[in-house]
């Protein structure tokens, strides 16, 4: 399941800005294509569809800059929760 | 909680026999009794949005958008007080610690606390990034806040401000309460509109918050707690407003068919109907959208944050217009003191300009459309 993480998120990010090209690595924030309403959608997108509730302290900036970042973020959430 | 309306004909009878009948009175005093507040609470309002573990009643969203378009067809103040309230409890409930979660949801679910909401200062309204109100961190992991916040709803009977500061690492959530030291409330007078709403101007000085203050993550508010929040006050406010399209149209056809010459009554003219069409196809429309809205909430859907912005912006702008199409109807009558119509004609404009005014509205939407139109 965790390997279908990363290609999950860019094709929301896809879906979402069908005029852009998003690689793995670029910078949503920095790029400007995130704005604070669109952060909040990809925040939903990913507790929907990877069934987390992302901590206070894992939200901020640096978690949800890439697909990259966000991968590992899912990716420690979803492990952590079958540790239980 | 038998006793509790848990449906649209419901909360349509007690808004009917409680409310209504009051409103002209709550503008006219601008303010809501006591004995209102302590009912809305038996009737489970005040925590309609949180889950009955923590006292509340539990509504979908679709059902709490129910709740208060009537509230808003009785009274645009209540309804005001009740959406503030609203996006203090949600925030609490989703992004709240467990320690404010037990120690805030029970008393914001039986409305013994009242929550308001302070984001706007005087250089930050529409652009709520230049906050200038700030959370500085002590030694000992407490905070001293400082800052002036602007027409806070209810902010003359909150217990519990949910208040934007700049922290070292950005904008950050804090839950304040209205004694802690340093808090300042003085009430405003005479708005435009929803003159209910017992509106204040909060002042922070000096105030130290504990560690336990900060709600959220430290720093990330802006896309996270505000727009989180914002989202559930703009889909309480589109709600509310289909509430007032409604009341315009009720109070509009039923003076027409009583009023007029003896050949001829109102309701008989072309214009008239032409106006109550537009009334009665807006409502029709900005209900419809509210609930796709409510839908995509309960469904967890990311479309619902732009649903809602489109909600709000259509039902807005057509309750403004249909306010004032019932004041022309209802003629002098419409203007008169502690009349209906020139109630809704100012509450409804004052929903053009929260909550993300009717031009950001503008500007956001077709963002999107830009965002979604592959070239
Ligand atoms: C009755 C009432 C209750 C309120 N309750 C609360 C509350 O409980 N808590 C709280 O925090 N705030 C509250 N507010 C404040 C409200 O949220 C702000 O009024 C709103 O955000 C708009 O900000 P502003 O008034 O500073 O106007 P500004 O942002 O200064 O805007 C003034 C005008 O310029 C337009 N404008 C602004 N930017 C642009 C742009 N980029 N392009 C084109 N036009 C633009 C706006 O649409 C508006 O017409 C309340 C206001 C009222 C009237």
């Amino acid at each position: 399941m965790t390997a279908a993480v990363g290609p999950e998120i860019a094709k929301f990010l896809a879906g979402s800005f069908p005029n852009l090209d998003i690689g793995d690595d670029d910078d949503l924030f920095d790029g400007g294509i995130a704005n604070s309403l669109f952060t909040i959608q990809l925040i939903m997108f990913v507790e929907k569809r990877f069934a987390v509730q992302i901590p206070n302290e894992d939200l901020e900036l640096d978690n949800f800059r890439t697909v990259t970042a966000m991968t590992k973020l899912v990716e420690r959430l979803t492990q952590a929760r079958s540790d239980v | 909680m038998s006793d509790r309306p848990h449906g649209r004909e419901e909360f349509r009878a007690a808004v009917d026999a409680e409310i209504a009948p009051r409103a002209a009175r709550f503008d006219r005093d601008q303010s809501i009794p006591g004995d209102v507040l302590r009912r809305m609470g038996e009737l489970g309002w005040w925590g309609a949005i949180l889950p009955p573990e923590t006292g509340g009643a539990g509504m979908d969203m679709v059902t709490l958008g129910e709740l208060h378009e009537e509230v808003g067809r009785g009274c645009s103040s209540v309804r005001s007080l009740l959406t503030v309230h609203s996006m203090v409890s949600y925030a609490v409930s989703r992004w709240g610690s467990d320690e404010q979660r037990a120690r805030w949801l029970p008393r914001l679910a039986r409305g013994e606390t009242i929550g308001a909401f302070c984001l706007t200062e005087q250089r930050a309204g529409s652009d709520v990034a230049n906050i200038a109100a700030t959370a500085v961190r002590q030694d000992d992991g407490s905070y001293v806040l400082d800052g002036g916040k602007r027409w806070t709803t209810g902010g003359q009977i909150a217990g519990l401000l949910l208040v934007f500061a700049r922290t070292g690492r950005g904008i950050s959530a804090f839950l304040v309460e209205r004694d802690t030291p340093g808090v300042e409330v003085r009430p405003v007078h005479d708005m435009l509109g929803t003159r209910g709403s017992m509106l204040a101007e909060i002042d922070f000085r000096d105030c130290r918050l504990g560690p336990g203050a900060l709600l959220g993550p430290d720093g990330f508010a802006l896309a996270t707690v505000v727009t989180g929040v914002l989202d559930i006050g703009r889909y309480s406010v589109a709600c509310g407003c289909v509430g007032i399209l409604q009341a315009c149209l009720e109070a509009g056809a039923r003076f027409t068919a009583e009023k007029g010459t003896r050949t001829q009554p109102l309701s008989e003219h072309q214009l008239i109907r032409q106006m109550l069409t537009q009334t009665v196809t807006d409502v029709t429309a900005a209900r419809l959208l509210c609930r796709q809205a409510g839908e995509l909430k309960d469904r967890q859907d990311p479309q619902t944050i732009m649903a809602t912005w489109i909600a709000k912006y259509f039902a807005s702008t057509a309750a403004a217009r249909a306010a004032s199409d019932a004041v022309q109807i209802h003629g002098a009558a419409g203007c008169a003191p502690d009349h209906p119509a020139q109630r809704y004609y100012r509450d409804a404009k004052v929903m053009e300009i929260i909550e993300g005014s009717t031009q950001i509205q503008q500007i956001k939407i077709a963002e999107e459309a830009y965002r979604w139109t592959a070239r």
